[in-house]
């Protein structure tokens, strides 16, 4: 089956997603980009360029560089008189009043524009997916009328597809945050695009979406708080240094390319740097600029574009004939609302409820166009939903420490496997301690069961491999067995609910492992390297009994204090540092003693994890076992 | 007896489905895990990556400041000269990464590797006359288009454009 894309066709920029298995993913065009510019060019030689390639070469040809061709599309002669201004490109009236664009002497309907930016999106993605893409969803503002949206189909037609449905973009956007699942409510989605403004109020919920109201301001957007601060930027200037910078078309470049970084990095940072050098130079030299622009100031010179956002939010809300309190969710759409001043004001607004903005606002609308085209195409419903590990589960290992096997988030049914091993010479038995949490210390976390692995052949410490396994099913069912490798003999134990945990204790788990984060990292850090030690301490010691009387004299003696060095030290709470320096010194004494690594760390109580990756398990096997 | 056989049969292929599914579930909840541990190593290899490009980087910082230091002693030339050196050391690690500068001038203009960001009458129409701001390939594709002011020859304009 061919994959069905949604697609967002903008005023300025597109996007197109696609559904992912289970989720929508944005699809980058051959430019790398991951939203494209909505113009189209044609150029002398009779080839057609789209997207960022278009827009560079748009002051050379400004006749023919066709953009926001969606502020004309399926509109009359008689409604665009005061859009023809705004364009460089001529606006001619074709047959039964429609709208034409006139370019070289030739006609072009604006769903013709419109399908090349489509054509351009779709043959990106069918490379990018590596296959043809013959179906699509495409999103038109809320307040398209039937002609606006009859016209963007046949745009889509133009270009060669199959249009399953054309969709309100904040329908798209609800989509995203998959509110159209949950249960009835009312949404606000304000939409503050490159040059467009749009809010609207829906009903959502249940598999239901109705647009209760929209306005907007059709000449509002990002690029008005460029020119703000471009403004500012070559007033300040003039001022002190008596150059015009606007009149230098590169130096106005400059400006409007660190202008919008500049608001761009407002949104995060509470000040920035505007720094041009070389800006422009006169009889005295080069001048340079630069200057500091803080949030607060970059507010105050916006504050009037802030408040036309205002007028049209309470438009809708009467229209709605609602109160800003009885808005459920707000959903931020569009790269203006970045912008802490915009946020601050919807969040007013809205009743004081926090917007969501969770997903890329640039891309909200084709990530919900994709997952309408999903639901169409019966991807969304048929997905097999499995469920994740709400909490990490693993084994109480020594020194009292939990080693997870299985992590939080897992999705199931899933099954991990480690091979430990035991932490005395001659046990003959391990207890399995079935731990669930995000504690380093066993303590800390939930027991969900234990069992006992017996019948073990004596053995050093170290040397027997004991297989662990967890092993959970789709329905939240927890296998764990033990099996002695040598023996063959095997434990388990079955627990059910492991999943079935209340959210708000689970939200607790969480907390706490984040409080204690630092607290627990340092005892795990000690506990690990005083295991450390005393592995090191009992590879010394057993080398030296291998070696008999075949050691050096001065070198046992050496190695045995270093031994009751490091016992003594393991029996008191000794600093982390001394513990380092005897695990050093340790270290160089095994392999001046060419002491074979054994298979498992040692320490006390619990079962052990056997030392490092399973490779080394194996390596022993052969050198040693044998 | 017939019945016996459909009913054994169908027992035996219920069987069957049960472990199909399950493993169906397993295949996808692996698949899953996959996914998940796939965006945890892009983020870190993507980290790593960075590292390993602003490592390079910071050698040229280093010789700015020193440049910077000097303002006491140094004559402008002696300046002049350090930062020529820095110039073609930035070039150095640019080129340990495969990137290098854009060839423009007097080259006609192509949107795929420029930008034009105004134009001046000159001939022949469409030869890029200025670079404003330079251009970076990195092997074959475009790090940065160049920022170009391209040649018109007035009064032809009509003749430009053609579909």
């Amino acid at each position: 089956m061919s994959k069905t894309v949604g697609i967002d066709l903008g005023t300025t920029n597109s996007a197109i997603a696609f559904m992912e298995g289970d989720r929508p993913a944005i699809i980058v065009n051959a430019e790398g980009g991951r939203t494209t510019p909505s113009v189209v060019a044609f150029t002398s030689d009779g080839e057609r360029l789209v997207g960022q390639i278009a827009k560079r070469q748009a002051v050379l040809h400004p006749k023919s560089t066709i953009y926001s061709a969606k502020r004309f599309i399926g509109r009359q002669w008689n409604e665009v008189q005061q859009e023809v201004q705004t364009v460089p490109y001529a606006i001619v009236k074709g047959q039964n009043d429609a709208v034409r664009i006139d370019v070289s002497g030739k006609q072009l309907a604006p769903e013709e524009v419109s399908a090349h930016v489509l054509r351009k999106l779709v043959d990106d993605a069918s490379k990018y997916l590596g296959e043809k893409i013959t179906e699509a969803v495409i999103t038109v503002p809320a307040y398209f009328n039937d002609a606006q949206r009859q016209a963007t189909k046949d745009a889509g037609t133009i270009a060669g597809l199959n249009v399953l449905r054309i969709i309100n973009e904040p329908t798209a956007a609800a989509l995203a945050y998959g509110m159209d699942t949950q249960k009835s409510q009312t949404v606000m989605v304000f939409d503050l695009g490159g040059g467009t403004f749009d809010v609207s109020i829906l009903d959502v919920g249940e598999g239901v979406c109705e647009v209760r109201s929209t306005s907007g301001d059709t000449h509002l957007g990002g690029d008005d708080f460029d020119k703000c601060v471009v403004d500012w930027l070559a007033d300040g200037f003039k001022r002190d240094q008596g150059i015009e910078l606007r009149s230098d078309p590169q130096a106005l470049q400059r400006l409007y390319e660190a202008s919008e970084k500049a608001k761009c990095e407002l949104s995060s940072a509470t000040q920035t740097q505007i720094n041009l050098p070389f800006i422009t130079a006169d009889a005295s030299g080069p001048k340079h600029l630069n200057v500091t622009l803080t949030r607060a100031g970059f507010e105050a010179m916006v504050q009037d574009l802030v408040d036309r956002c205002m007028a049209p939010v309470k438009q809708a809300l009467d229209d709605a004939k609602l109160s800003a309190n009885e808005i459920d969710e707000v959903i931020l759409v569009g790269g203006s609302t970045r912008m802490p001043a915009i946020q601050a004001l919807v969040k007013k607004l809205a009743g004081g409820k926090a917007p969501n903005m969770t997903v890329n606002p640039d891309e909200v609308v084709a990530m919900g166009a994709a997952v309408q085209a999903g639901i169409i195409k019966g991807d969304v419903t048929d997905v097999l939903l499995l469920d994740v590990t709400p909490l990490s589960l693993g084994v109480e290992t020594m020194g009292g420490v939990m080693t997870k096997l299985i992590e939080r988030n897992t999705t199931i049914p899933a099954r991990r496997m480690e091979t430990f091993s035991t932490a005395e010479d001659s046990q003959t038995a391990v207890d399995v301690v079935v731990l669930q949490g995000e504690r380093e210390m066993a303590q800390d976390n939930r027991t969900l069961g234990r069992f006992r692995l017996e019948g073990i052949r004596q053995a050093p410490r170290g040397m027997p491999q004991i297989e662990v396994t967890f092993d959970i099913d789709a329905n939240g069912i927890l296998n764990v067995s033990a099996k002695d490798k040598d023996t063959g003999k095997e434990q388990n134990i079955t627990i059910s609910g492991s999943t079935s945990l209340e959210q708000s204790e689970i939200d607790r788990m969480i907390r706490e492992a984040e409080t204690h984060a630092a607290d627990d990292k340092t005892r795990r850090e000690t506990i690990d390297l005083r295991n450390q030690v005393d592995s090191l301490a009992y590879r010394v010691e057993r080398a030296l009994s291998e070696m008999g009387d075949s050691a050096p004299l001065h070198e046992k003696a050496r190695a045995e204090q270093m031994v009751a060095d490091a016992r003594a030290a393991l029996k008191n709470d000794v600093t982390m540092d001394r513990l380092r320096s005897l695990a050093s010194d340790l270290e160089q004494m095994v392999h001046s003693l060419g002491a074979a690594e054994p298979v498992g760390a040692t320490a006390s109580g619990g079962a052990n994890r056997a030392g490092g990756a399973p490779d080394d398990v194996v390596d022993v096997e052969y050198t040693e076992k044998n | 007896m017939r019945d016996q056989r459909t009913c054994d049969d169908l027992r035996s292929h219920e069987g069957e489905t049960a472990t199909m599914e399950e493993r169906w579930k397993r295949a996808a909840a692996d698949l899953a895990n996959y996914r998940k541990r796939a965006e945890r190593e892009l983020v870190q290899q993507r980290q790593r990556e960075r590292e390993a490009v602003l490592r390079d980087w910071l050698p040229v910082v280093d010789n700015l400041e020193r440049a910077l230091m000097n303002r006491d002693t140094a004559t402008l030339e002696s300046l002049l000269e350090g930062v020529q050196a820095v110039y073609r050391q930035t070039h150095q690690v640019l080129g340990h990464f495969g990137v290098r500068r854009m060839q423009t001038l007097d080259t006609p203009f192509d949107p795929e590797q420029h930008e034009a960001i105004a134009c001046a009458p000159g001939r022949p129409e469409g030869i890029i006359l200025d670079e404003v701001n330079p251009g970076y390939l990195m092997d074959e594709t475009v790090l940065r288009p160049a920022q170009v002011i391209v040649a018109i020859t007035p009064k032809a304009e009509e003749r430009r454009y053609g579909i």
